[in-house]
């Protein structure tokens, strides 16, 4: 890294006389130096097994606050809530458990909270969350509230926060379509088209 | 004091004439950067030659052996290094919802854009870390159902030996009853050479990025044959 400093003055006999342009080359340096270490870290030892792993992914979870109170007011309005690409996952015929993902948008200028979902086609629905612990675990675990920001999104997803619904009641097949309802926590509810695909 | 007025003169007649302009410091701090990244480029490449995807093993590590039931119900011996195959292992349980499901499918993504010859030297092995649940024929059905490979049945006695060796690690979690509850336990699907080496991870947050991981595979297929073809 000490290369880099000759380079800046060898080609000028004179000194330095900008202690400006000097310091701004150092600091550049620097985040060079830094930039370098990152990189090298990329191809670094995975020596500790899954907890390399674990680092690289942990920006994709999705962190999760404390559930926003709810308002007290019942709209009789529509949910300013869209879902888009609502997928249920295809499971073999003997496994009664699926997870189901979509995009949530927010539309209005108040948070939404998810209280609860629902669906014919299985005894419980629940709303989950991802965690990983301090031994790079990763689990799911049920939540009662997924907030979605005012004006903003909630990615539903494998990787993150999720739906999962237990106890189906048949076999689901790849392309159907099944309706589900998304409870808030102010008593109003979205009717959901999920479409059954293979991940 | 004879310096004092000396110095701001000096300054002043050096600037213009013979001081440097301030782009060609910066062009000089740029050409510096661009050494030193390059410089770092050069080490990392040297330290791995293949830019891995996964989180690549700096020393290839050999992959422990072990026993256990495949789907079929017939006896299965992972022996690294004597098959001549390149595998990619994870651990599972079919009550898994979610990254199961998820590994097994964009591994088999992976599987499929490999050409056959390939394809005949690539395995995919999914380790269950539930023995009290899953059976052989239920293993069967799941790794069916999402593509093709290895389901893999053994006692928790040398299950927590194997997991142990690659560093996984599985906890019940959400116990409601003895047949109900959720298993965490570590994401990562490890690359074994045709060595038997430890070569590369993923976590299976990146599974979904297929060509990358494809991409892997293929330099660890590569790299093992010519390393078949030295001795």
């Amino acid at each position: 890294m000490s290369s880099a400093q000759p380079s800046i003055s060898s080609p000028n006999s004179q000194p330095v006389r900008q202690p400006v342009a000097l310091a701004l080359s150092l600091a550049a340096a620097s985040v060079a130096f830094v930039l370098s270490v990152a990189l090298a870290q990329n191809t670094a030892a995975a020596q500790q097994g899954h907890m390399s792993g674990h680092s690289i992914a942990e920006p994709l979870a999705v962190p999760i606050t404390a559930p926003v109170a709810a308002p007290l007011s019942v709209s009789a309005a529509a949910l300013p809530l869209t879902a888009q690409n609502a997928t249920i996952v295809a499971v073999p015929p003997s496994i009664t458990e699926t997870s189901v993902f979509m995009t949530l948008r927010n539309t209005s200028s108040k948070p939404i909270v998810l209280s609860g979902v629902t669906s014919a086609v299985a005894a419980q629905g629940m709303l989950m969350i991802t965690r990983r612990d301090a031994q790079g675990r990763t689990g799911m675990s049920e939540t009662r509230a997924l907030p979605v920001p005012a004006g903003r999104s909630l990615t539903l997803s494998a990787t993150g926060d999720h739906l999962m619904l237990t106890g189906l009641k048949r076999p689901l097949k790849a392309g159907e379509r099944l309706p589900l309802t998304l409870r808030t926590s102010d008593g109003r509810s979205l009717k959901v088209t999920a479409v059954v695909r293979k991940p | 004091m004879t310096d004092h007025p000396a110095n701001p003169t000096e300054a002043v007649t050096l600037h213009p004439s013979g001081g440097r302009p301030w782009y060609v410091s910066a062009i000089l701090a740029v050409c510096a950067i661009t050494l030193v990244l390059g410089g770092a480029w050069v080490f990392a490449r040297i330290r791995s030659p293949f830019p891995f995807y996964g989180t690549a093993y700096d020393v290839p590590k050999q992959a422990a052996a072990f026993k256990g039931t495949d789907q079929d119900g017939r006896p299965f011996a992972f022996t690294p290094a004597t098959d001549k195959k390149v595998t990619a292992l994870f651990f599972g349980f079919t009550h898994c919802p979610n990254i199961c499901p998820l590994s097994l499918a964009y591994l088999d993504k992976v599987r499929l854009s490999l050409t056959p010859a390939e394809q005949a030297r690539f395995q995919v092995v999914l380790v269950s870390v539930d023995p009290a649940r899953d059976t052989p024929e239920r293993l069967r059905e799941y790794v069916t159902f999402f593509g093709k490979a290895q389901g893999i049945w053994m006692a928790e006695s040398a299950l927590s030996r194997v997991a142990r060796d690659y560093g996984a690690s599985y906890q019940k979690a959400d116990i409601k009853s003895a047949t109900e509850y959720q298993i965490n336990h570590t994401t990562a699907t490890y690359l074994i050479d045709a060595e038997g080496r430890l070569r590369v991870l993923w976590d299976y947050t990146q599974l979904p990025q297929v060509e990358r991981v494809t991409a892997d595979v293929r330099y660890v297929l590569g790299s093992a044959a010519q390393a078949g073809q030295q001795p």
